[in-house]
Parts: structure tokens; sequence; C-alpha cells
């Protein structure tokens, strides 16, 4: 991780949700929040963590099903809330009630920023590409050259 | 010979396939035989039969090489004339409903993220102008290796998703590891996402198409469901140097017969490009999986020029492949300078060579054979033509040292006078040159007639006048790639490998400097040649001029030649004029339009130091790392120092200053990155 200069736990919280397109007066609202409902899921020591813990069991009932990691799923919907503005539309009631407008829920399944459809795994075997008898004479001279 | 290769994949009598071939290949054999013959009674009567031997052996390859093509050329002429379809395969109408699905595969590596996504934007335009855009989804697969280029075609693809329109989805993945590189990153995507298409449209970074005509051969390609491969020759544009700008008037002129000649006896037995193709996802995937070869590289190891082995591949497992003159709207870029033209070179001549080893292999059609022939003989064909120019000289040479020897041990009563034909050289040179140059003038007068508004190709006059000129330089510039070629030969037959380096595609000529680094041997070569020649060969002199001349100014050539204002000012007096230079195809005009729109929104933060500003990019980066595969591995010292670089960067301010390796290994940390755009909030 990470060493940075001292930093308080309302300090790093703050600039947890400002990364989140969060203005002060939000803030100022969601963090006492968090501090009251969460206090034991913080962890002075991992507050990011923390707070990633905490969004992620808010909002994901929210995200499209997928095989992704929490860490990746996460980051999509980051990606989305800030694409779309989504400290304004969803604002403080997204920590105090855990809910999404429905406009915002439609985004977030839209997938606008999806890198590539869901792996659908098939395999391409490698060919046999095996040379003319008669030309594996002139293979083996030629091999005397080049010893692997 | 496997039954599949026996099936007629094609709606043509074979016999009419074997008469076009037996035309081709008969008339190359007959006109070779009778060249040859000429030359055995043209070599001096006294030379010894290993020399002799030796210099038939080489005439006979050379003459057949100049050969085949002239043949090729003249039915492509003919075929063009008549306005012929290449027979065999069912075309559709326009309006045909499309039931499948194609992925356009764009695979990049290092590339300029902004040309890559203006490129394809443009295409995603042309395609929602027909009826059938939703059929298509766009993939950039990325084997990018810089981080920079990275995270900034990261930054270009959100760009142009919220540009394209809106049925076409555009999708980004990048590989860890860029294993079997451009082969290895298709079959990726056919193991990852192949099962969803029918059809995949390969493109290279400088690609563009066409919608209708990407739209015409997924039409084809339903209609036609024994056809493993469609190639749409592609035509050069874009260029602005003059050696650019030189290729892409050869390609417009000279492309046609050429593409009609081969399309001609290959029929459904074509070869595939690499790119501006379109290949049924079933088939590639069936036969298509490349192995490693045996040994090391060169020859070795995995298969560089992947393109002709996968036609061949696709032939042998009893699909169709073709090459198809009538698709137009199919472009490329040239390498805009004879260095970077070399450089391209050296990577396709190794592939080529490859080949060697896979012309032989069990189950190939015979046609497979010749494509793998004929590229190698592309690269062969330098050093024999020099094995051939050095053994004549120093015929003469040992004659001027050695005098014929007239008067034998045995006494004889006349003296024996070596017999030199002068009169059937140069009869077999004029032939030679005959079979070079007349092809060019066929292109012409195809390409005059398929102009109707001749002010855009700077008149007949104008397009005559660009034709000499492009002979002459091109006469200049053949022994220097010859040169050139022949040491890329000789490279790999000692068994030294190339490394894989992002193609240039910038104007920006090349220096004093680079040209004599490049070039120096050549001088070197063509000065001493001269004067040796001068000295101690003085009948041959004039003759070899057209060569010693173009090694000599070399480097005032590369450099002439690499000069966006050469090639402007020879625009200005209607050289080289190409009708899309004057009215640039719609396609192109929208891609730089997208061009611009992109640099626009390019901002001086790069790399590691744009995520840890840009909240939108540091998740969305963060998002897709899964996609890209496992992590690659890191030293310890790598990680400290990143992060102490990025530490000072974050509570001190002072320049990441991060090497390749450590801003690679931080973009590859989720946490840290979070982190770090976190900490960019912190207020005090």
């Amino acid at each position: 991780m990470v060493a940075l200069k001292v930093q308080s736990l309302d300090d790093i919280m703050m600039a947890y949700f400002a990364a989140l397109g969060y203005q002060d007066k939000d803030i100022k609202k969601i963090i006492p929040f968090i501090y009251q409902n969460y206090e034991k899921k913080l962890d002075a020591e991992k507050v990011i963590a923390s707070l990633d813990d905490i969004l992620y069991a808010i909002i994901k009932k929210y995200l499209p099903s997928s095989k992704q990691s929490k860490q990746q799923r996460l980051a999509y919907f980051r990606t989305v809330f800030l694409l779309n503005d989504g400290a304004k539309i969803c604002g403080v009631s997204l920590f105090e009630k855990g809910e999404i407008p429905e406009s915002f829920q439609a985004k977030l399944k839209e997938n606008f920023v999806q890198a590539a459809p869901e792996v659908k795994f098939s395999k391409m075997e490698p060919q046999k590409i095996e040379n003319l008898e008669f030309f594996n004479f002139f293979a083996k001279i030629f091999n005397l050259f080049h010893k692997d | 010979m496997s039954e599949n290769i026996r099936e007629n994949l094609i709606n043509l009598n074979p016999e009419r396939v074997r008469h076009r071939r037996i035309k081709v290949f008969g008339l190359m054999v007959f006109s070779t035989l009778l060249a040859t013959c000429k030359w055995i009674s043209s070599i001096p009567t006294d030379s010894n039969i290993l020399t002799k031997s030796l210099m038939t052996l080489l005439f006979i390859l050379t003459f057949a090489w100049i050969a085949l093509f002239f043949w090729s050329s003249i039915f492509g002429f003919f075929e063009l004339m008549g306005k012929r379809k290449v027979p065999g395969i069912k075309w559709v109408p326009a309006d045909t409903p499309l039931t499948t699905k194609t992925a356009i595969l764009m695979p990049v590596y290092n590339e300029s993220s902004v040309n890559v996504f203006s490129n394809l934007l443009a295409m995603g335009e042309s395609l929602a102008k027909t009826a059938f855009a939703k059929h298509f989804d766009i993939f950039v697969l990325s084997d990018t290796t810089d981080p920079k280029v990275w995270v900034e075609e990261e930054k270009t693809w959100l760009e142009a998703k919220s540009m394209m329109p809106h049925e076409i989805n555009l999708y980004y993945r990048r590989r860890a590891k860029n294993t079997a590189r451009k082969s290895g990153n298709i079959e990726d995507f056919c193991n990852k996402w192949g099962a969803y298409y029918n059809y995949m449209i390969v493109l290279d970074a400088d690609s563009l198409l066409n919608g209708d005509t990407m739209v015409k051969m997924a039409h084809l390609m339903q209609a036609n469901p024994k056809t493993g491969i469609i190639q749409a020759p592609p035509m050069c544009l874009n260029g602005h140097s003059l050696f650019a700008r030189i290729q892409q008037f050869a390609g417009k002129v000279y492309g046609p017969i050429v593409s009609a000649g081969l399309a001609y006896w290959q029929v459904g037995d074509s070869n595939y490009w690499g790119h501006n193709a379109i290949i049924r996802v079933k088939a590639f995937m069936e036969c298509c999986g490349l192995p490693v070869l045996k040994g090391k590289a060169p020859f070795g190891g995995h298969i560089l020029s992947h393109d002709f082995v996968e036609a061949a591949l696709i032939r042998r497992g009893g699909w169709a492949a073709w090459l198809l003159p009538e698709l137009k709207g199919s472009y490329e870029e040239c390498p805009p300078t004879m260095i970077d033209f070399a450089i391209r070179d050296r990577r396709w001549c190794q592939g080529n060579m490859q080949h060697l080893k896979i012309l032989v292999s069990k189950g190939l059609h015979p046609v497979s054979r010749v494509h793998f022939t004929i590229g190698v003989m592309s690269y062969l064909s330098s050093p024999i033509w020099l094995a051939f120019l050095v053994v004549g000289t120093m015929i003469v040479l040992g004659r001027g040292i050695f005098p014929p020897v007239y008067f034998e041990e045995v006494r004889t009563l006349f003296p024996v006078w070596p017999i030199f034909d002068k009169l059937g050289t140069i009869a077999l040179f004029a032939i030679s040159m005959f079979m070079l140059i007349f092809p060019k003038f066929l292109g012409l007068i195809v390409y005059l007639r398929e102009n109707k508004n001749k002010a855009k190709i700077g008149g007949r006059i104008g397009a005559l006048k660009s034709v000499l000129t492009e002979i002459v330089i091109s006469a200049l510039c053949a022994p220097i790639m010859m040169m050139f070629q022949s040491k890329f030969v000789f490279d790999i037959f000692a068994g030294n490998s190339v490394s894989w380096n992002t193609q240039n595609r910038d104007d920006t000529g090349t220096s004093f400097r680079e040209a004599v680094l490049r070039h120096r041997s050549h001088t070197l070569l063509g000065i001493i040649s001269t004067i040796v020649i001068w000295f101690y060969a003085h009948s041959i002199f004039w003759w070899m001029l057209p060569i010693t001349i173009g090694l000599i100014f070399s480097i005032p050539i590369s450099m002439f030649t690499s000069r966006v204002s050469n090639g402007q000012w020879f625009k200005n007096k209607k050289f080289f004029l190409i009708p899309e230079e004057s009215d640039m195809p719609k396609i192109l005009k929208e891609a730089k339009a997208f061009q611009k729109k992109l640099e626009q929104q390019q901002g001086a933060l790069k790399g590691v130091e744009l995520l840890v500003n840009d909240s939108v990019l540091n998740a969305m980066h963060i998002a897709f790392l899964d996609i890209n595969g496992p992590a690659p591995e890191f030293s310890r010292d790598v990680w400290q120092n990143a992060e102490i670089k990025l530490e000072n960067y974050l509570n001190y301010g002072k320049e990441m200053d991060l090497s390749k390796e450590e801003e690679t290994a931080l973009l590859y940390n989720p946490e840290m990155l979070q982190q770090a755009n976190i900490m960019r909030y912190l207020k005090g």
C-alpha cells in the first residue's frame, strides 16, 4: 500500500466520497451516517477497503449479473456512477436508504462500459503440420545446420 | 491429398479451373524454356561447365519469377477489359437479409490509439448507413506493451464508444501476454468470443473498410456456405511522402491487373493477406489453430506470417478461399519511407522464409504450395538476382584479368575464338525489361478506361508521365531493396530472429543520420563496384550503371523520397495523382474528422499519472483488469521503486519518472491505483 502523510479517518472518508463525485455538503451527511450504522465495519487500518465493503453491500443487488470479482464489479459501478453523475442522481439516499433511482438502475444494466461480452470458451486445437515423407530427408540435412 | 481437397467447393467446373492454371503456368514454363535456351547459347563458349550451370540455374529462377507475373498480369488485363467477375462465387442482391453476426477485429500493438479508433468510428458510421449495422460488433484486440499506450487506448475507447452509432458494440480487450503475436491475438478472441459470431473481419491498425463492402462480404459468406475466407484487396491510401505516394499510385494503377491476374488462376484456392478479409469463424477454429514449429527462431517457434498458413490450412480443411478484386472500398496505408518499408519487409521476409518448412507439409492443396513458393521467392529472388549479377561480373572480371586462350596446348591451325552472343544477351535483357514494364502500361490502359474524369488523375499525360517516372524511380530503388532483402535472407539463414516492433506510420521523413546508418554499406558497395567495373570490366559498365547508380545514391534517394514536401511538389505538378487524392473517399474524410475530435480530447497526462488524476479512467481501468488475464510477475525491486515513486508523487508532488516495467506493475495493482486516486482528493 502507498504510505501517505498521516491523515485522519474523516479526511480519508471525505476523499473517498469526493472521488465518487460527492460534494462537501453531501459528504458531511454521509460520514455521520456511516459512523452511526457501520462503525463496526470500519477498519481504521484499511479504511478504503472497509468503505468499499459497505458500498458493495448496498449496490450489489443493482449490478448486472456477472462472473467478475467484487473488486471489478465495484470498479464497474464507480465508472458508471461517475460517468452518469451518480452522486447527483442518487444523492445521499444511496447510503441512507440503500436505494438507487430507476433511471440510474437502467444505466447500470445498460453495460455502456462493458469491455467485452461474457466469455464463452471454446478451444482451437493446434493443427498438425508434418513434412511429406519425401522431404524428411532434406529436413534432416537442413536441421544439421540449425540445431535446436 | 485429403478428400476435402478433391471436393469441388465452388460453382465452377473443375476443368475450367484447370484450364486457367494450365494457361498461366504453361505460358510461364514455355517462355522460361525459350529464354533459357537462348541464354545457354549466349553464355561465352569458353566458360567452364560449373559457371555455365550456375548462371543457367540463376537465370531460370529469375526469369520464371518475372514470367509468372507477366502472364498472370496479361490474363488479369483481359479479365478487367472484359469486365468479368471472378467465376464460381455466388453474388447476392445488396438488400438480401443478413441472418448472421460478424465481429470486426482490430488487433493493435502499441499503435496510435487516436488513429485506430478514428478509423473504427469511420467504419462504424459507414456501417450505420447500411441497414445491417446491428449485425456487426467491433473488437479492439490490444497486444500493447507500452503502459502509456495501454492507458491511452482505454481512454480513447471510452471516448470513441460515446461517438459510435448505438447499433454497434465497440469492445476492447488487452492481453497481458502477447503469445504468438497477431495470430495468437486472433486465436485468443476465437477461444473467448468466437462462439458468438459467424464471421470475423480481420483488420490491420491502418485498415479502412467501407460499410457496404463489409456488408457485401458478409452477404457473400452467407450465400457461399463452403467459403472459408474472402480477401478484399486493399488499396494504399493517405500517403503524403513521395515514397508513399509512388506506392499508392503503383497500387492503384498496376494493383488491379495483378489482383485480377491472381484471381484468374487461383479462383477458390486463393490466399489471405492477413487483413481486410472476412473469415468464417467455424472454419477458422476448426482448421487454423497454429502449431509451434519445431526448432528455434527464425525457422522454428511461433509462425510469424500466419496469414498464408491459415489460408492453406483452411483450404486443407475443405473450405474455399477467394481473392475478389470486385470488392472495392478496402484501404490501407503504405509505409511512408523506404526504410520503414524495409523494416516491414524484414519481418515479412522472416515469416516467408519460415514457410519453407510448411511448404512441404502433408495434405496441402497444390495451389497453397504455390502461394508459399511465391511468398518465399518474393524475398529469395533478391539474393538470386544479386548472385546472378555477382557471378556475371566475376566472369567478365576473370576475362579481364585472365584473357581467353586462343591457342590451346594442342597445336591447331586456327585460334579458338570464345563465342559470346552479344545480340542474344541484349535481346534477353530487352525481353526481361519488356516483361517487367509492359504490364505497367496495361495497368495504365485499364486505369485510363476506369477513370472517366481525367482531371482527377492529372489528365492522360499526367498519368503517362507518372508511370514513366515511377519506372525510373522504382528502377533506382530496386537495387537498394535487393541489397536490403538479400541481407535479410542471409541474416535469417544465419539464425538471427527479428523482434516485434511497431510499424512507423508517421510522415516524419528520414534524417541524414538514419539514412547514412541504413545505407552506408549500399553506397560503399556501389562506389567500389563502379570503380572495379570501370577499370577491369569496362564492357559491362553501362549495363551495370542502373544498379550501381541506385546504390551510390541510396542515401539521397532514401531521404528525398521520404519527404512529404517532395510528395506535395510532385502532387502540384500532377505526378502520381490518384482519384482518391483529389476526391477523398468519404470514409477517409470521416476518419480524419474523428481523428481531430479525438485529438482534441487528448490531455498532457499519460499512463499511471492519468489514472491517479482521473477517477473515471481509474475505475474503468480496474474494472477491465480481469479481462486482460492474469498479471505478469514483477520483481520486488520493481514493486518497491514503483511504490516509492508513487508516494513521492502523491505526498510531495515529485515527477513520477517510472520505468516501463514499474509503470506496468502499478497498472496491474488495483488497490494501489484506487488508493492513489482517492488520495488526490485529500484536503490540506
